[in-house]
């Protein structure tokens, strides 16, 4: 992770004034320059860019200013759920500190300086997952995971550097084959894997003790959003009787609650209509997430420690509405 | 000597108190005890034959038996009130003891038939699972004491006769007459407002109670106002005092209710999509608001509407939605898993959301809320904060209402009553009716509970009664 300057400001790529602040760039840059950097964190280091060269005269100026910045921001970037946890949090976050400061720069200041904090924090929130994780694998562990979840992957990494001996059954996870990087990380730092098709699930869950799923978005009824394949994952394994659990951050806390797995904003429409001839991108164009309800789950491990689907709510609840 | 009680003669001390017992103890006796016990016997059923006769609407007298027994019970009357002495008890002794037999009998069938003035059965008809949820009710305002209000008698006779009926409607009904009743009020000399004033208000509370239980919302008001009537300050002026606190009520109402409804309205409507079937049961206010906010909104969405005996509350929002449009569909529970096919989603509403989730709610709610679930139907519940409660009940018979079994009787689908094969269910001695009001829900029915603090699942009420209703 890329040390923090003094100057919590990250200096923005070749942008000049307010007015022609490219928000969708800044965040794409921000997300190639740091590979480590999750799309939430991103999207905050983008919106405290626009704080800091912004010159509000008003406070509603300023969350008009943010609405705009986060609905073009959620709009130029697909697939954007934990995204949209980001900016929720951070517009809430600049909401309950702008009442307690009367001069806007001191706001500001105070305002961008806590921007970074809250950057700081947010990466630091992996390491401390992995620690809160590391008591729920044990020697001679099977683990089931599913698509490439950098959290997950932490967490593993760090059992492994703690010696913790283990075996991991990677999902495929078609479309997007993102198994198989997390299978190339696990493997490159000495963990023995191996890589399932998808519809192997069936087979390999009575082989394996426990199964760890990351998260884009945990909603608020303490289910998530995740790639595609979660929620089959997730009914298998309650069939078997393992434990499911979710490593998550709290910042991926997201003001959602679907009600069946496909009730997810609209982001694959086509794969809802029939035709009678074959399409080009029929796969590509298969969605790409789907929601596990909370019954599904057995723990959630995030930085605020380890919580029930219960515990999620109520925290949403205390981050929301007060 | 003819007595109108509201309760069983008492019994002196040292005769057997069941008429079984008496009835046995009359065969046993010899006929100097039988004599005594026939005087006895013969009051009493002279002060039932009296009662019976006052309360003629009530009670259903066409068996011979009782006709025999009446006429005989009246001359028994007559002969005790001119004062007859034993002599003539002596006398009659041996006729006695025939008509003895027909009189407990008689007796016993009396009890078991007439009813007590303000409406509930006594003894065998009682449900004994349900007794400990048995209360008098009131039906007449003739006996209420000279401080209860008007607007609290009218309430009352409103809450009785279900005219004002529904969680909400009955809290909000309930704190405009209590402002109505604070602004009459004027604090006695010698005592001050914030501590006079909540006496005055729980005599008004306790005989509205007399109509029907108190719901949940109307107990986490009444709570609120007392408290908010403890902090009056002692310096401000009883008419100042008063002002705010009518004031105070009117905010209340607008923001627990109200406005709560709206917020629920905004949340709910986003679960109603084009072509969607929604099933909706009984009669909520909220619920209602829900399906004319989509409709305004140009959903195009259909409604179908379960309901359920004997109040048959469901008629009245699809008279409403279909003013307003939409397209309903109307059916008794009896029909449920006939419609539950084509169902995309459920609304209900709630009387109050207990505190480990539990939907409390209209009787058959749970039946709907679970075949919904049996077909992975999402049930969502829309409430206001004011109807959460911090009780835990594990199942419908510890607490609930029962309504008058009498309303079961008549099969009538308009406002004319018209009595079914029911209606002689207090001749058969084995026919209990028992009338329901409520039933609860577990929480792994419902995906979903809407208020206006949020969406939530129904794990995570404790937290909002801790957060939000800590007052």
């Amino acid at each position: 992770m890329a040390p923090l300057e003094t100057s919590p400001l990250r200096s923005p790529p070749d942008s000049g004034a307010a007015d022609g602040f490219d928000i969708v760039a800044t965040y794409r840059k921000f997300l190639d320059e740091d590979p480590d950097m999750t799309m939430p964190v991103a999207a905050i280091e983008s919106l405290v860019v626009l704080l800091s060269q912004t010159e509000p005269t008003t406070a509603s100026e300023l969350m008009d200013t943010l609405a705009k910045a986060v609905t073009e921001l959620k709009k130029g970037v697909k697939n954007s759920i934990s995204l949209s946890a980001g900016c929720d949090m951070f517009q809430r976050f600049v909401l309950r500190n702008i009442q307690e400061y009367g001069d806007w720069e001191a706001c500001r200041r105070h305002l961008v300086k806590n921007g970074g904090l809250f950057l700081e924090r947010a990466k630091a929130s992996r390491y401390k997952i992995a620690e809160l994780g590391l008591p729920f694998i044990q020697d001679d562990d099977t683990i089931l995971i599913h698509s490439h979840s950098r959290a997950v992957t932490e967490l593993l990494l760090l059992a492994a550097r703690r010696h913790i001996r283990f075996r991991v059954y990677i999902t495929e996870s078609r479309p997007t084959g993102e198994g198989l990087s997390s299978a190339k990380t696990l493997r490159d730092n000495g963990i023995p894997a191996r890589v399932i098709v998808d519809g192997a699930v069936g087979w390999a869950i009575q082989k394996v003790d426990k199964v760890f799923i990351g998260a884009e978005g945990v909603a608020e009824s303490g289910g998530i959003i995740n790639r595609i394949g979660t929620y089959q994952i997730a009914v298998l394994a309650k069939d078997s009787n393992k434990p499911l659990y979710v490593v998550a951050e709290s910042h991926k806390f997201v003001r959602l609650f679907p009600l069946s797995p496909f009730d997810l904003p609209n982001e694959s429409p086509n794969a809802s209509t029939f035709t009678t001839e074959a399409e080009d991108d029929e796969i590509q164009s298969s969605p790409l997430l789907d929601f596990t309800s909370d019954n599904l789950i057995t723990a959630l491990i995030t930085d605020i420690g380890v919580l029930t689907s219960s515990g999620v709510s109520e925290e949403l609840i205390k981050m929301w509405y007060d | 000597m003819p007595e109108a009680s509201a309760k069983p003669a008492a019994v002196p001390l040292g005769t057997q108190t069941t008429k079984a017992q008496q009835q046995k103890g009359k065969d046993k006796n010899s006929a100097g005890a039988q004599e005594t016990k026939a005087q006895r016997k013969a009051e009493k059923a002279a002060r039932r034959a009296a009662k019976v006769s006052e309360l003629g609407k009530s009670s259903h007298l066409p068996q011979e038996a009782i006709a025999q027994a009446r006429a005989q019970s009246q001359a028994k009357q007559s002969r005790a009130a001119s004062g007859t002495s034993n002599a003539s008890s002596v006398g009659g002794g041996s006729s006695n003891s025939v008509v003895n037999a027909t009189v407990s009998s008689a007796i016993s069938s009396l009890t078991a038939q007439s009813t007590a003035i303000h409406g509930s059965d006594i003894l065998d008809k009682r449900v004994g699972l349900f007794k400990h949820l048995e209360i008098t009710r009131r039906s007449g305002t003739a006996d209420a004491a000279k401080d209860i209000h008007p607007v609290i008698l009218a309430l009352t006779l409103q809450f009785a006769s279900y005219t004002v009926i529904g969680s909400s409607a009955r809290c909000r009904a309930t704190l405009r007459a209590f402002q109505t009743v604070i602004k009459d009020y004027r604090t006695p000399v010698g005592t001050t407002l914030s501590r006079n004033l909540t006496n005055h208000l729980s005599r008004q509370i306790d005989f509205l109670i007399t109509a029907r239980p108190l719901s949940i919302t109307m107990g986490n008001a009444i709570r609120w106002l007392k408290q908010e009537i403890s902090v009056v300050s002692i310096d401000v002026s009883d008419d100042q005092a008063r002002e705010s606190l009518i004031e105070k009520i009117e905010t209340y109402i607008r923001d627990k209710i109200e406005v709560a409804d709206r917020v629920i309205v905004q949340s709910a409507v986003k679960h109603i999509g084009n072509g969607d079937v929604i099933l909706a049961f009984s009669r909520s206010a909220v619920v209602e608001q829900v399906f004319l906010e989509a409709n305004l909104r140009g959903i195009e969405f259909s409604v179908v509407v379960v309901d359920t005996r004997p109040f048959y509350e469901g008629k009245e929002m699809v008279r409403r939605l279909a003013r307003a449009g939409l397209k309903c569909e109307y059916v008794l529970i009896s029909g449920l898993s006939y419609v539950l096919n084509d169902i995309t989603s459920v609304f209900l509403g709630a009387h109050a959301v207990l505190s480990n989730g539990q939907l409390y709610s209209r009787v058959g709610t749970a039946l709907v809320a679970m075949s919904a679930k049996r077909k992975n139907i999402p049930v969502i519940v829309c409430c206001e904060s004011i109807k959460f409660s911090n009780r835990v009940q594990l199942d419908s018979v510890t607490f609930n209402e029962l309504g008058s079994p009498d309303e079961l009787m008549n099969i009538s689908i308009d406002s004319t009553p018209k009595p079914g094969p029911l209606k002689n269910w207090r001749d058969l001695p084995n026919l209990k009716l028992l009338n329901i009001l409520y039933d609860l829900t577990p929480p792994e029915y419902i995906k979903k509970i809407v208020t206006e603090v949020g969406s939530l699942p129904p794990s995570s009420v404790p937290v909002i009664i801790r957060e939000y209703n800590s007052a």
